[in-house]
């Protein structure tokens, strides 16, 4: 099982939070921009339902695969 | 040794406290029936973009909402709405309604939040007068920026210059009064704030600093702020920004002296047995020592959600407490100013990345060679780096290295 992450570029502002929650998931880019992974395995969705939690403007979306 | 795990969990305060160690509950396993009391007439919303996006005008109502409804159905989370909690029965596990209508609890979790100090100055029967902590207060002071609008803020806090931002950058006249010649520095020091006012001042705000409010004029509307000097300054719309208090008037009268917030130990119990405290009402273990007190940050909040929500359902042995690092951060035309920890009297800030100027820099607050916070003006993606690195007790040559 594996679950969808993505994150609305639009919405995002780069707190960095997720980077903090889900480093495994969730990067800076050299440039400054929010890099990640799009799909992350039953083991990594804790950590990436953490990262939702403290962005402050919920710019995380995680949808599980059925 | 294994947890009794309550059938009834209820969380008094639908904000963000509250929202999030109900689903931390449910992400924890808890099954039984959780119910989450809101003074206010809406579902829990997030109150960062109320001094922000809302004011903008660049966010409408429904983008603070925290949770939709389904979203809260789907978790079993039963948020009432409209409800006040007038007392509590500490040792029944009761609380009693302004219904009058008497709810028991096997575990409560207080998440009140905070109320905006009362105005000293007497505003009644005088129209445009806003505090700015619920979401009304945002839509109305919204509407009230209107073209030509001449805005007074009371209070150079974070809310009272972020206010002072969007009112700038919807093209209206600002003043800021505040009581101190020197606001913003027992938060930021002298560089942090100095950056910050000179910023504002650079985009047409105007300081009134060292001056009290003591009155107001006007007839049916406010005209004008009377200063202490005996000057005015004119005023269409007047907000008013200078602090909270716990919002625990209902827990006074059971020994527990709640006047600065819920005593709170670090795992997040408090006095009164069963009974958890998150938030801006919590005061929990200050960072770095001092006497406990609420930290009326974000992210403190969403922190101690996930503690508590999970140390509920824990057993006394095996519950949790974690080093607080508060982090906190303000919008002032569109740069971001980030604080990692807390300035203490006596620390010593160093300039460790780029240049005040330019408004693009690192102070870093030393204590006997580490840094133990940070102030990041202008560069939000050195946080999670900064955050590491302040975790770890680096010095500020590391941090300078590191950037």
């Amino acid at each position: 099982m594996t679950a969808r992450v993505t994150v609305d570029s639009e919405v995002c502002e780069l707190h960095g939070q997720c980077v903090e929650a889900a480093p495994e998931v969730f990067s800076f880019a050299a440039g400054g921009q929010l890099q990640y992974r799009e799909t992350v395995g039953d083991d990594e969705v804790a950590a990436v339902e953490d990262a939702q939690f403290l962005c402050p403007t919920q710019a995380i979306a995680l949808s599980r695969d059925a | 040794m294994t947890a009794a795990v309550p059938s009834r969990v209820v969380v008094v305060g639908a904000g963000l406290a509250g929202l999030r160690t109900a689903q931390g509950l449910r992400r924890a396993g808890f099954d039984g029936e959780l119910v989450v009391l809101g003074e206010e007439p809406h579902l829990p919303y997030d109150r960062p973009p109320l001094s922000k996006q809302l004011l903008l005008g660049s966010w409408d109502a429904d983008r603070v909402r925290l949770a939709a409804p389904d979203v809260l159905a789907g978790a079993e989370i039963a948020v009432r709405t409209g409800e006040r909690v007038t007392g509590l029965d500490p040792a029944g596990h009761r609380l009693t309604l302004a219904s009058g209508e008497p709810l028991d609890y096997g575990a409560l979790v207080v998440a009140t939040g905070a109320t905006p100090h009362a105005w000293p100055f007497d505003a009644r029967g005088l129209a445009g007068v806003h505090d700015l902590r619920r979401l009304e207060d945002a839509l109305a002071l919204a509407d009230a920026f209107t073209a030509g609008a001449r805005v007074a803020v009371v209070g150079a806090g974070f809310i009272g210059t972020e206010v002072a931002s969007a009112a700038r950058q919807r093209g209206l006249e600002v003043t800021v009064v505040d009581a101190s010649l020197h606001p913003l520095e027992a938060a930021l020091g002298p560089v942090g704030a100095g950056a910050l006012l000179d910023l504002h001042r650079s985009r047409g705000v105007t300081f009134r600093l060292g001056r009290r409010v003591t009155g107001l004029t006007g007839t049916g509307r406010v005209e004008a702020l009377v200063l202490d000097d005996g000057s005015r300054v004119p005023a269409d719309v007047v907000i008013v920004g200078i602090g909270v208090r716990p919002a625990t008037d209902w827990l006074a009268g059971h020994g527990v002296d709640v006047r600065h917030g819920l005593p709170a130990e670090a795992t997040g119990t408090t006095p009164f047995p069963d009974v958890w405290a998150v938030g801006d009402v919590a005061a929990w273990p200050a960072a770095g020592g001092g006497p406990p007190r609420p930290v009326e940050h974000w992210t403190n909040a969403v922190e101690q959600a996930g503690l508590v929500s999970a140390n509920l359902l824990r057993a006394p042995a095996e519950r949790r407490h974690q080093e607080p690092l508060p982090y906190v951060w303000t919008d002032h035309y569109g740069i971001r100013v980030q604080q990692l920890g807390e300035l203490r009297a006596g620390d010593e800030t160093t300039l460790v990345h780029g240049s005040v100027a330019a408004l693009e820099f690192v102070l870093g607050y030393c204590r006997d060679g580490r840094v133990t916070g940070t102030l990041s003006v202008g560069l939000p993606t050195a946080f999670p780096k900064l955050k590491a690195a302040v975790r770890a007790g680096r010095s500020p040559a590391d941090l300078s290295a590191l950037l």
